[in-house]
């Protein structure tokens, strides 16, 4: 019986460890994602200029409801538009760099009238195509404080609904007007979704928990390869040492 | 024997860094599970420069006059093209700092919101329009006043309007004060478009 037991844990340590060795190495994959999208596909992973964007590469997107084929994007530190579906881009500039735009709206009523939302800096329109941009300047939050922007949408009478880190809001463009109002449940589990990969993957810390998060990877990496290792050579009459 | 099991603990580092990796991640999770009110921004004024010492500054020992500039509908409209934003001023007041009649220097005094209040500084030009000095005069928040530091502003000496004028293309930014950083860029290419359009052209 003790040898059955022995030999099942023995079988189960080495499953586990393929187990262990693929929740790491994907864990560090997705934490890296920039860096082997750029190896295996180059020019994917760090698209700077124009002829380098594409519609994979974009972090935000949205199609203009009046003019067949215009698109607006964002990369990480930059904007684009295309009047072809796509096909081809050119940059839109802010006056300020266009880091990190999660979320692009058009509005749905009035043409050429389109949001960018700036995670850590606010919310900036444009009234002509992005020629010219003003920032939304009486944001009730403040994304430069921490309260970081994650989705904008934009409806009828120039309304736009936005989301923060803390809450949503609604901006009645037509009364110039905010209003908040609470999270519903949906919300609430989606907020349990993306807490739980932001748990697995070490994000909940910021930069610093993807480097926590890889020296654990690594440590289970090699935790595994030296138990397989040690399981492999196990001779005949060995003692395991466990509980020593 | 199992030499890796039975080694002193010491040498045992695998089991460490696990076990410091975790603890690390567990403490860095506290704050997390908090979320942090967005708190109303500290109001610290800093005067670096007063209007007379700025002046005194940029244009040393040349005979200074004020002009005040009102771009037209049509001279508002291509500014705001070529700086991609809206100029909620109605005019501007150029300072021109001549010697013997002859103009030597341009400046013009601007404000441009910093990550919420305004940043007040001076940028003298050439007669060309290209940038010499630029002077931070006060600076409104308690942290990111990196900006004044001669490091970041000698960046723009020599400047034209051909010059991207922009953070992360000609310009480093200050780590720390990215936003004021990107502000004093923006205010500078304005302060070099302002004496392009309205008195050179």
């Amino acid at each position: 019986m003790k040898r059955w037991i022995r030999k099942s844990h023995r079988w189960l340590g080495v499953v586990s460890c393929f187990f262990l060795l693929l929740v790491s190495l994907t864990a560090l994959a997705l934490n890296h994602r920039n860096l082997w999208l750029t190896w295996t596909l180059p020019g994917v992973g760090a698209a700077s200029a124009s002829a380098d964007f594409s519609l994979h590469t974009a972090k935000a997107w949205a199609a203009d409801p009046f003019v067949k084929g215009h698109l607006l994007a964002s990369s990480d530190k930059q904007l684009f538009e295309s009047f072809d579906d796509g096909q081809h881009w050119q940059e839109v500039k802010l006056f300020i760099p266009a880091e990190h735009v999660l979320s692009i709206a058009y509005s749905p009523v009035t043409p050429e009238k389109v949001w960018v939302a700036l995670r850590d800096v606010g919310i900036f329109y444009s009234e002509d195509n992005g020629v010219i941009w003003e920032e939304l300047s009486d944001l009730p939050f403040d994304p430069v404080a921490g309260e970081a922007l994650q989705a904008l949408s934009a409806g009828a009478e120039d309304t736009l609904y936005i989301q923060s880190l803390m809450g949503n809001y609604v901006y009645h463009g037509s009364t110039q007007r905010w209003q908040r109002f609470p999270r519903a449940q949906a919300q609430q589990k989606l907020d349990l979704q993306t807490w739980i990969w932001e748990l697995h993957t070490g994000k909940f810390l910021g930069a610093w928990g993807v480097y926590v998060y890889d020296g654990v990877a690594v440590s289970l990496i090699f935790l595994s390869l030296s138990g397989l290792v040690l399981a492999w050579r196990k001779k005949p009459g060995r003692k395991l040492a466990l509980g020593a | 024997m199992i030499p890796v099991l039975n080694a002193p603990i010491t040498k045992s580092w695998p089991r460490w860094l696990l076990a410091f990796s975790l603890c690390t991640g567990l403490l860095g999770l506290q704050p997390q599970l908090a979320p942090v009110q967005a708190e109303e921004a500290e109001y610290s004024e800093q005067i670096y420069l007063s209007q007379d010492q700025a002046l005194k500054q940029v244009f040393g020992s040349l005979s200074v006059e004020s002009r005040i500039l009102k771009p037209s509908a049509a001279q508002r409209k291509a500014l705001q093209k070529q700086l991609r934003r809206k100029l909620p001023e109605p005019e501007y007041t150029l300072y021109v700092g001549k010697r013997s009649g002859k103009v030597e220097r341009y400046a013009l005094i601007l404000d441009e919101k910093g990550k919420h209040y305004p940043i007040t500084f001076i940028v003298s030009m050439t007669p060309q329009a290209a940038v010499d000095q630029v002077a931070v005069m006060v600076y409104r928040e308690r942290r990111g006043d990196g900006v004044k530091r001669a490091r970041f502003l000698k960046q723009f000496h020599g400047k034209t309007l051909k010059d991207p004028l922009e953070v992360n293309r000609d310009i480093v930014h200050i780590t720390g004060s990215t936003i004021s950083s990107w502000s004093i860029a923006a205010g500078v290419r304005k302060a070099v478009a302002l004496v392009n359009t309205l008195v050179l052209s």
